[in-house]
């Protein structure tokens, strides 16, 4: 902290911060990298945040689902594939059940559980608004997605986790973006449901209202949404099925995605369309699940649609988010590991100084945004502001684990991984 | 004083008895059952056979299940595989492919045909081995009314006498009634030589004049006390008494003496009943093997002029589940001989 305020201290007369720039800019690697990287960060991920708000400030209705039109009512229907869910199925189909959106059906497809996954959610079929699909092979989640959109029978798709629950009002919300027929898909608003868990669920929580919602909803204002999570995103079922359904192998919803962009879709998110679901509550459970996603991004993102970076072929935009993945989704990785580790250890007496510094402002940042989320969507809470302090630290251990998954990926080191079954893997072309 | 009813049903009984001691339903679809019954005498009402079974002059031999409209009885009910969603039975199934390369699932038909296999319509892949490079997921149905897929078809019945439909909760009013083949009981065949029927009502417990239980009522008596075993762990002992009824001048001697001398041996709680024109039972209530053993050997070893005319010989049955129903004593008294 005495370190924190004398680099204030040392920052205010003009000569201080000459003094300060200047050594800024003899850190780590030549051409100041280090320096432009993290304001290029600032530019990236914190200053949309104020537009965002400034913009909610001015117009509050500037970011909420369009009012649905009496007349435009289509029927949806809400798919489901999971692997034993148990209970959680009963959970996320009463939820559907209970949204009060009038037309709508519920098809589960079950990928071979070994519980009473399956007994579960056949009780249901009695209401006539469910049909279960129980597949006696494991096929993988993308197949049992594709079995379900094959039984739907709704002008609309709304693909939901197995685990994850919607609230009343979320189709409708989701719905209504739909009038508009450019729109091809739109996803909601994803809430951490076990964020009281602990420390770690609750870092979560935090992370998911800066990264999921914030950034989603300027993302998809300026046409650049990069993602329609698995968990809870709706969909034309036209367009669905006009491109075959979801693909086989890892990183089905980030493929999907770019497929949708591709055709010249536009994708949206609906920031009062909320769902809850539940996140990993053990570190070597989360750590799991961003090296899949890392994985996934490499794999999808840098190989299989490489051809993203053509503005020829598929416009301006997308040529800007395969930019924008390549540099802060697999550069920034790599580098900020490297970049913080080097400066931590070559940096001088200076060293607890600037990076405190440093880390205060990051901080400073986080609660800004922080209070922004929660000033547009509730989330975070504001007790978990004091997690702000903690939050670099999880980011570092997470990017640092980015950074492995994106090596090991593009080192093409033991691709295989279990989420996709062996007998569907040995098919897959692996890019 | 024997009653019209009387005469007639027990003419039924001699007219089972004269075809064999059984009579079997006969599938005749015309009739109002979709059963007939037939003896060497002529067709035989079901509801003399049903009244027969019911005073137990005959035993009930199951045969078949047959349904029946909950509005009009009859049985021409057409149960068949319905549309989940809009009921209607034109349902056909589907042969679904899944092509592993690209995850395309869809119907055989959107598969061309191509080259030793098909063509996948969304990669255009061939799929030519299946469990390498596609598989099917499993049984499927799809409407032709509406158009939906889905996997368990429901099932409806539509009634061909009064049109009625009858799916969903309502299908469990649809009667489903047995089909029973007919064989004379021992009591029946007791009737039968007394020339008239038992009496209904308490006698019925017993075969007149004679202590002596009639096989159901002493099964039932058996399944009770199975049951206070596994309940409050109280023993009983079962005795399997078999004679070989002596024939003198083509006349079988009166089984009275014979039960009245078996009775000498049993106390009260005893209770004897007869299994078939060989065999007896003993149910020995609070009685464990070892003294059930002791009474079988000392009816077995007895002097009793009437025990050796009949050739007497009694043993301890075994008490497993098995056992302890008609079959398994049938089949242990077979294997004895």
């Amino acid at each position: 902290m005495d370190d924190f305020f004398r680099f204030l201290g040392a920052s205010l007369s003009p000569s201080a911060i000459d003094g300060v720039l200047e050594r800024w800019q003899s850190l780590l690697f030549p051409g100041n990298l280090f320096v432009w990287l993290f304001v290029v960060m600032l530019l990236r991920y914190d200053l949309p945040a104020f537009i965002v708000w400034i913009v909610n400030a001015l117009n509050p209705r500037a970011f909420r689902s369009p009012v649905m039109k009496d007349a435009y009512l289509p029927y949806v229907s809400v798919v489901i594939a999971g692997r034993n869910p148990g209970a959680a199925i009963e959970r996320t189909i009463h939820s559907v059940l209970d949204s009060r959106y009038p037309r709508l059906e519920v098809l589960y497809a079950d990928d071979c559980s070994n519980d009473d996954s399956v007994a579960r959610a056949r009780a249901f079929e009695r209401t006539g608004m469910v049909r279960v699909f129980a597949s006696d092979q494991h096929s993988g989640k993308p197949t049992n997605l594709n079995i379900a959109i094959l039984m739907a029978r709704g002008e609309l798709t709304f693909v939901l986790d197995s685990d994850t629950e919607i609230e009343v009002g979320t189709i409708h919300r989701l719905a209504a973006y739909f009038s508009d027929p450019r729109i091809g898909a739109v996803t909601a608003n994803i809430y951490v449901r076990n964020a009281t868990h602990n420390l770690l669920t609750r870092l979560q929580e935090f992370e998911y209202a800066l990264n999921g919602t914030i950034a989603r909803l300027w993302h998809a204002r300026v046409g650049l949404l990069a993602i329609l999570p698995g968990a809870a995103s709706m969909f034309r079922t036209a367009a669905l099925r006009e491109l075959g359904g979801f693909d086989a192998g890892l990183g089905d919803d980030t493929d999907m995605t770019i497929r949708m962009r591709k055709r010249g879709w536009a994708l949206a998110f609906a920031l009062d369309a909320r769902v809850w679901s539940d996140e990993p509550e053990a570190v070597p459970a989360l750590l799991r699940q961003r090296f899949r996603w890392s994985r996934n991004m490499v794999k999808i993102r840098l190989r299989k649609h490489a051809d993203l970076l053509n503005p020829a072929r598929y416009g301006l935009a997308n040529m800007l988010l395969a930019l924008d993945n390549l540099l802060f989704r697999v550069i920034l990785p790599l580098v900020a590991v490297v970049a913080i580790t080097r400066g931590f250890i070559e940096v001088g007496p200076e060293r607890s100084i600037l990076f405190t510094g440093l880390y205060g402002l990051v901080v400073f940042l986080l609660c800004c945004k922080a209070l922004i989320a929660n000033d547009l969507a509730g989330t975070p809470p504001l007790y978990d502001l004091a997690l702000a302090p903690l939050y670099p630290l999880y980011r570092f251990v997470l990017r640092t684990v980015d950074a492995f998954a994106i090596t090991r990926e593009l080192l093409r080191i033991r691709l295989y991984h279990p989420y996709v079954p062996r007998r569907v893997w040995k098919e897959i072309p692996h890019w | 004083m024997i009653k019209p009813v009387e005469v007639v049903l027990l003419s039924v009984l001699a007219a089972v008895r004269d075809s064999g001691g059984t009579v079997d339903p006969i599938l005749d679809p015309g009739t109002a059952n979709g059963y007939r019954y037939e003896s060497a005498a002529g067709p035989i009402d079901k509801r003399n056979l049903e009244r027969l079974a019911q005073s137990d002059h005959l035993e009930r031999i199951f045969v078949d299940r047959i349904s029946r409209c909950p509005w009009c009885r009859s049985h021409h009910l057409n149960m068949r595989e319905i549309c989940v969603a809009c009921k209607s039975p034109r349902i056909v199934g589907v042969k679904l492919l899944h092509h592993f390369r690209c995850g395309y699932v869809g119907p055989q038909s959107e598969f061309a045909a191509d080259s030793g296999g098909r063509r996948c319509p969304k990669c255009n892949g061939v799929l030519r081995d299946r469990g390498t490079d596609h598989d099917v997921p499993g049984p499927h149905f799809t409407c032709q009314t509406c158009g939906i897929f889905f996997q368990l078809p429901e099932i409806g019945a539509l009634c061909l006498g009064c049109r009625r439909r009858t799916q969903g909760d309502d299908l469990e009013k649809v009667v489903f009634e047995d089909v029973n083949g007919y064989r004379v009981s021992p009591f029946g065949a007791s009737a039968l030589r007394l020339g008239y029927l038992h009496p209904s009502g308490e006698e019925q417990l017993t075969e007149s004049d004679v202590p002596l239980l009639r096989r159901s009522v002493l099964m039932a008596f058996l399944d009770d006390e199975r049951r206070r075993q596994n309940r409050f762990r109280s023993k009983f002992s079962l005795l399997v008494l078999s004679t070989e009824p002596p024939v003198t001048n083509g006349v079988v001697p009166d089984e009275r003496d014979l039960l009245l001398g078996i009775s000498q041996f049993l106390s009260e709680t005893d209770k004897l009943g007869r299994f078939d024109e060989r065999h007896y039972l003993v149910l020995l209530p609070s009685t464990e093997a070892k003294a059930a053993t002791k009474l079988a050997h000392k009816l077995s070893t007895d002097k009793l002029p009437v025990f050796r005319q009949w050739q007497l010989k009694a043993q301890v049955a075994s008490l497993h589940a098995g056992a302890l129903t008609i079959e398994g004593l049938d089949s242990l008294l077979k294997s004895d001989g």
